[in-house]
């Protein structure tokens, strides 16, 4: 993240990690507090996808009749400045190459995830020089393959959702809290305190009355 | 969700802990090996001679789990918690905000409230609970605390603040006093001394204080904050001044109220401590177990937050705090507003 990619036009562009993109897309807070804040917090949910990438991201290969399958594989792209690594990569002997992003969760149409998806399949393009029409989600939770196709549409929503995160790392002030349905299922809700935030009316009151005695308080103890 | 976890406290002096996989195992010579499993511990806090396995310490620091060394009296000596946590843009901006006179003041101002606040409402309960001359002195005391309090407010410059704060602390353990039951057979206490405390409760108090520093520097940190850089205590070499400074909204609660009650029930009794040549007093062994098995209990009761608006354990209120402080510090919230109990 912190290495620059030359730019033709000679402005060094802000290297972004692909999976920085999907944070983003799930909430540009939550990116935020990754990237800015260095937090990271994990909860049930998150737990379950690391032990199960803990199976796909042992690095290695394997060929099986006409697929061959790759592993944990570093991508990147140096014209768009992204990097990443793939879950799985399988490359068909007629020459198609196919990213297959693994979530624990069930799949949303047009989630973050896509994002990933497609922006793994924009840089192999540039490494493999191929082309690729689409991607996959493999959900454990739903166990199967969704197809994602990669049109136009979702490759300027990687690029877009790209220069919205360099953004962020430019200013390095934290996007807003949504204080939404999002924050429930977030296991970054401690560290963001969105209700806390979204009640700004709340923290000034208390502190125009810091200094004034309070009701006397009773407790068990 | 930070996970309430336990903290192993070991204090049998010749112990040493190791590393057997993901468990730790505790050898005491002369007594059956027992083991723990890690993932269930968010600390270790020893005291005196303890050793541990520099495979555990790493393993420990790798897991983002706290090692804490005190003295056998309680002192805090020093803690290892990995990497440095928390973020540069926090670092820098706490700096910034304690290079802004405005802001430091500000901060401080409400660190000393957050303390008057809880102080006010121990002598209050105290007053509750107490008949007579007692709770006359108790209710006068409170009000002197309010006064002070709405002083504070108007302190223009540290010095000034600490001044006041002074003044509330002399009055606050003038109601401590008020507040122990002569019933025990442990000797009431006349004002705070420590280094080295000469009685009891003193010796009880900084003990406690320890304890509580212990778990607020480590707050600190896991929210990535500087500990070593105050806003009230300023900064000083080997000083963790933000510590302190948060740690003074949770002294009277955490510490002082605990206190009272280990010896208003008499659960620490003279023969808890003892005396050193030269007058010095501490806890003996049995002292400090039964002060750690209480403490551990103490921890893990629930407490209402009025901002959060639910209720936090007390071993996990001062992590809500750092936060709170961070997110002010990072221009989120417009202030800093201590955890109060009323």
């Amino acid at each position: 993240m912190t290495d620059a990619a030359p730019q033709a036009g000679g402005v060094p562009l802000q290297q972004v990690m692909l999976s920085a993109l999907e944070h983003h897309a799930y909430c540009p807070r939550q990116a935020g507090l990754i990237l800015l804040e260095d937090g990271y917090a994990d909860d049930a949910s998150t737990i379950r996808g690391t032990l199960m990438h803990q199976r796909v991201h042992e690095p290695g290969h394997e060929t099986r009749g006409a697929v061959r399958t790759l592993r944990a594989l570093p991508v990147w792209h140096d014209g768009l400045a992204l990097v990443g690594v793939c879950d799985v990569v399988e490359i068909h002997s007629d020459g198609r190459v196919i990213p297959i992003e693994h979530k624990s969760g069930s799949y949303t149409q047009g989630g973050p995830a896509d994002v990933q998806v497609t922006g793994q399949a924009m840089c192999l393009e540039a490494m493999f020089s191929c082309s690729i029409p689409y991607g996959v989600i493999y959900s454990a939770a739903d166990r199967r393959r969704h197809t994602v196709a990669l049109d136009a549409a979702a490759r300027n929503r990687v690029l877009t959702l790209a220069d919205e995160v360099r953004h962020t790392l430019a200013v390095a002030t934290l996007p807003g809290a949504v204080a939404d349905q999002r924050c429930r299922r977030c296991s970054m809700h401690d560290m963001c305190m969105p209700r806390v935030l979204a009640r700004q009316g709340a923290i000034t009151r208390a502190a125009s009355k810091l200094f004034t005695p309070q009701p006397e308080a009773v407790w068990d103890d | 969700m930070t996970e309430l976890l336990n903290t192993l406290y070991v204090q049998t002096q010749g112990a040493s802990l190791h590393l057997d996989h993901d468990s730790l195992k505790i050898v005491i010579p002369e007594t059956p090996k027992k083991t723990l499993p890690l993932r269930r511990l968010d600390g270790i806090v020893v005291y005196g001679h303890v050793s541990l396995s520099a495979e555990l310490l790493a393993r420990c620091a790798e897991d983002g789990r706290s090692v804490v060394w005190m003295s056998l009296s309680g002192r805090f000596l020093g803690r290892v918690d990995g990497p440095t946590r928390g973020n540069v843009m926090l670092r820098h901006a706490q700096h910034l905000s304690h290079a802004d006179p405005v802001l430091r003041l500000q901060i401080a101002r409400s660190c000393v409230a957050g303390k008057l606040q809880n102080s006010r409402q121990i002598l209050l309960r105290g007053a509750r609970d107490a008949t007579d001359q007692a709770q006359v002195t108790l209710r006068s005391l409170a009000q002197d605390i309010e006064d002070l309090l709405g002083r504070a407010e108007d302190a223009g410059t540290l010095d000034e603040l600490m001044g006041l704060e002074g003044q509330a602390a002399r009055l606050y353990f003038e109601g401590l006093s008020h507040m122990l039951r002569p019933l025990s057979d442990i000797p009431s206490f006349a004002n705070r001394t420590r280094r080295p405390p000469t009685d009891p409760v003193n010796a009880l108090l900084s003990y406690l204080y320890g304890l509580t520093r212990a778990l607020v520097h480590g707050a600190a940190e896991q929210v990535g904050l500087d500990p070593y850089l105050g806003f009230l205590h300023g900064m000083r070499p080997g000083k963790p001044a933000l510590a302190l400074d948060l740690m003074e909204e949770f002294r009277p609660i955490h510490a002082d109220r605990l206190g009272l009650n280990l010896l208003n029930r008499k659960q620490l009794r003279k023969e808890h401590f003892e005396t050193l040549p030269g007058g010095a007093v501490q806890m003996t062994e049995d002292g400090r177990r039964l002060v750690l098995t209480e403490w551990q209990a103490w921890k893990n009761k629930d407490w209402p937050h009025k901002l959060l608006g639910r209720k936090v354990s007390a071993s996990l209120l001062p992590v809500v705090q750092a936060r709170l402080l961070a997110r002010h510090i990072r221009g989120e919230l417009p202030a800093y507003i201590p955890w109060t109990v009323g």
